[in-house]
């Protein structure tokens, strides 16, 4: 489920036409209840409304607008009468504002505001819909509803003409709760978040320079420099996540799967031939963006309230940074304490960044350019 | 060195901040003139005919004989314009009298929307009860048959098309036989049945004379007739029209040849129905990757279209519904490159339906997944039926 504005699979490309789609009849209804106030628009065919009102009345197959605006209160008496919103079994008042015309993807349909208010904030809500089924047994009401605890979708047919919605409080604590364990998870399991940290880390008590091994000198520097890692692409990941779980920005997952992998390669080969040392904090930050814009799926498809949202992106980056944290803590000292043995430098340092940069490299040719191995 | 600059993912993020899809927001017009929707000029008279058709049923609600007109008409209308919403109007106007003691007549026009919505058992049932009652009833008997050689049991359409014989409409009984003929690979007798049916002038019975007409076409594109393309286009002549459904099944002949161009000249006039969508989708993808390549506008046509199916799909899924059997079979093999999801779409397309152009779409996916094994059942059916089919040996030869 997405966003309220980014309507669940609705109208993926603009199309100015009027022409008849030859498609079965739906109507859109977008509805958000806010405490006690209902808002929304309701998106109707504007071949249904001639079915039903008769627009068309010299018979010669156009409409225009002149023609829906002279019969707009006919338009919006219609609508209102075949439609009910009703909370905690007592009505809710529905009012139509002026009509107006909307471009989706298979034609324009008329577009009808629609504001009210129940008598009560919490309790059940129960839509009525009836638009059009006594005339087209194949018309449809498409619901997107949207209240604090998120967006839900439902269809009206001619046998299913009321869906309810019970009202749950929004539960911050849990949801705080939910998030941070999601946050720690993504981590966890997240095989690609895992090797580019190895990548990044591994090399945090003793790296590569020039012909031989340079050594941090102490605990304290390589825990730090981790931490200046760590936080740097936790930053970044946040901005990102937060940014594309918005809806304000969307890169393709193609693309933001394929950087993902590239970064780990990088990450991995600059263990063996160390091209960034002093900055890396600043190489975690841009990848850090990568990775939080190609996981923003995960929470914008939720559709949470802006505030539910904030507060669950807030708990999900500290459970992701508190992992990270974590793995730091108990691998950062073990690399420590083996520093200057060979088998560290050479095998797990230097093999296990050639695995994990061929890892990265077959990602990278499966995502970019969609192949399967094996 | 720019990779070693976070200045490359932040840009990335800049880019694609500018280039988010905007809302689809509500406006007033200033233009009062702006038209807001507009009939195709040939829809118009069906659409007044039927009106007044609606009219005359309203005044007289009980008279059985206004409402079966009006019905007919609708369904008429659906299938010419291919528009799945004069289907429900028929349904809407049926509902009185298909409650209690139900007409035989209501019941073989509830048959054919069911049929037309694939609803296979439901239409057999209800011709099964019309039949009992009435073994003469020739609209009963006919849709009957059209419906076990759809289904692939062409000897049992072979017997309610023998039914049809000694009726009143000696063309429609023989156009039926060849038809169930053709489905057990008798082709020449069926030619031989159809020509004295195609020799009758064409004023004594339209319709009967253009299922003929298509049914010839079908007929030598199963042979492999070098006179293929002009019977279907002599078919077209004759539907003037009223087919889009021919429509489909010459585009699918000049697509079988990779006659790109000709597809799009045929069905970009109708690109709003669905099944020419895709179709008009698959030949535009093989010529802008060909001697198009270059044709910038094609292919921003294309990528509308693609755009527009995509929605119409989720649209669909929105509503619980599912698309088209056979377009979505060809979508997910031709267009976005997914035979898995193709093959299990035309197992469950072979379930229902068996016609020749079925069959391919099951070899094709088949082979396009790597499962030749998934083949059996069109090739055990193959065997059982002795249908001899050009497309499907070609296919069948190329692969062993």
């Amino acid at each position: 489920m997405k966003p309220f504005w980014i309507a669940l699979g609705w109208v993926l490309f603009v199309h100015a036409g009027s022409v008849s789609a030859h498609k079965p009849s739906s109507s859109y209804l977008q509805l958000k209840v806010d405490e006690q106030r209902l808002s929304g628009r309701w998106d109707l065919g504007i071949e249904d409304l001639d079915l039903a009102l008769r627009l068309d009345t010299d018979g010669d197959g156009i409409l225009r607008w002149r023609d829906l605006q002279t019969r707009e209160a006919d338009i919006a008496a219609y609508a209102l009468s075949r439609i009910a919103v009703n909370r905690a079994d007592a009505r809710c008042t529905l009012r139509a504002g002026d009509l107006m015309l909307v471009d989706l993807s298979d034609g324009t349909y008329a577009s009808l505001p629609l504001t009210g208010d129940c008598p009560d904030k919490d309790g059940p809500l129960e839509l009525r819909y009836g638009l059009l089924f006594d005339l087209d047994p194949q018309h449809r009401g498409l619901l997107q509803l949207q209240r604090n605890d998120g967006v839900q979708t439902g269809v009206f047919a001619p046998d299913r003409r009321v869906l309810t919605f019970d009202a749950g409080p929004p539960d911050a604590v849990a949801a705080f709760r939910q998030y941070f364990r999601e946050g720690v998870f993504h981590i966890a399991i997240g095989l690609d978040h895992l090797l580019f940290l190895a990548g990044l880390l591994l090399p945090a008590v003793a790296w590569r320079s020039g012909r031989g091994w340079a050594v941090s000198p102490d605990a304290r520097s390589a825990l730090f420099s981790v931490a200046k890692v760590v936080t740097a692409f936790t930053v970044a990941h946040a901005i990102a996540l937060t940014l594309a779980s918005l809806g304000l920005v969307r890169l393709p997952t193609r693309l933001t799967e394929s950087l993902v992998a590239a970064t780990i390669i990088f990450a991995a080969l600059n263990n063996l031939y160390p091209v960034v040392i002093r900055r890396l904090w600043i190489v975690a930050f841009g990848f850090g963006l990568i990775h939080g814009a190609g996981y923003a799926s995960v929470l914008g498809d939720l559709g949470l309230s802006a505030w539910t949202l904030f507060a669950a992106l807030l708990a999900f980056n500290l459970g992701v940074e508190g992992m990270q944290i974590a793995v730091a803590a108990a691998v950062v000292p073990l690399a420590f304490l083996v520093r200057h043995q060979p088998w560290y430098r050479w095998g797990i340092v230097l093999g296990g960044s050639l695995l994990v940069a061929a890892l990265g490299s077959v990602w990278l040719l499966e995502r970019a350019f969609n192949f399967r191995f094996g | 060195m720019v990779l070693m600059s976070p200045l490359l993912p932040l840009s990335l993020v800049m880019l694609a901040l500018a280039s988010t899809a905007a809302a689809r927001t509500p406006y007033r017009p200033d233009n009062p003139e702006r038209v807001v929707m507009s009939i195709q000029a040939d829809e118009q008279p069906v659409l007044q005919a039927l009106r007044r058709l609606d009219a005359e049923r309203r005044a007289r609600p009980a008279d059985l004989g206004a409402t079966l007109r009006y019905a007919r008409r609708a369904i008429e209308a659906g299938r010419q314009f291919a528009d799945p919403r004069f289907m429900g109007f028929a349904e809407m106007a049926l509902r009185p009298f298909a409650r209690g003691d139900v007409e035989a007549e209501v019941r073989v026009l509830q048959a054919t929307l069911a049929q037309h919505r694939h609803q296979f058992d439901r239409a057999l049932a209800e011709l099964a009860i019309v039949l009992e009652a009435e073994p003469g009833h020739a609209q009963a008997r006919l849709t009957r048959a059209v419906i076990h050689r759809v289904q692939g049991r062409p000897r049992d359409a072979l017997v309610d098309c023998l039914a049809l014989r000694g009726g009143a409409d000696s063309l429609t009984a023989s156009t039926c036989t060849a038809s169930a003929l053709m489905a057990q690979g008798k082709n020449d007798d069926a030619a031989r049945l159809l020509e004295p049916v195609l020799a009758q002038p064409m004023t004594t019975d339209t319709p009967s004379h253009l299922w003929a007409l298509t049914v010839r076409a079908e007929l030598a594109e199963a042979r492999g007739d070098a006179d293929t393309d002009t019977r279907y286009q002599l078919a077209i002549a004759a539907a003037d029209g009223r087919d889009p459904y021919l429509l489909f099944a010459y585009a699918d002949f000049l697509m079988e040849r990779g006659a790109w161009a000709n597809v799009r000249t045929l069905l970009l006039p109708h690109e709003v129905l669905d099944g020419a969508l895709v179709r008009l989708a698959i030949a535009e993808k093989h010529l802008l990757a060909g001697e198009e390549a270059d044709n910038t506008q094609l292919r921003r046509q294309f990528h509308d279209r693609m755009d527009l199916i995509a929605s119409r799909h989720a649209e669909l899924a929105l509503r619980g519904e599912a698309p088209h059997a056979r377009d979505a079979i060809r979508y997910h093999l031709e267009l976005v490159d997914n035979p898995e999801m193709a093959l299990t779409l035309a197992r469950d397309n072979w379930t229902e339906q068996r016609e020749p152009l079925d069959a391919m779409l099951l070899l094709d996916a088949a082979m396009a997944a790597d499962r030749p094994d998934a083949r059996t059942p069109v090739t055990d059916w193959i065997a059982a039926t002795g249908i001899a089919d050009v497309r499907l040996q070609h296919r069948l030869d190329t692969a062993s």
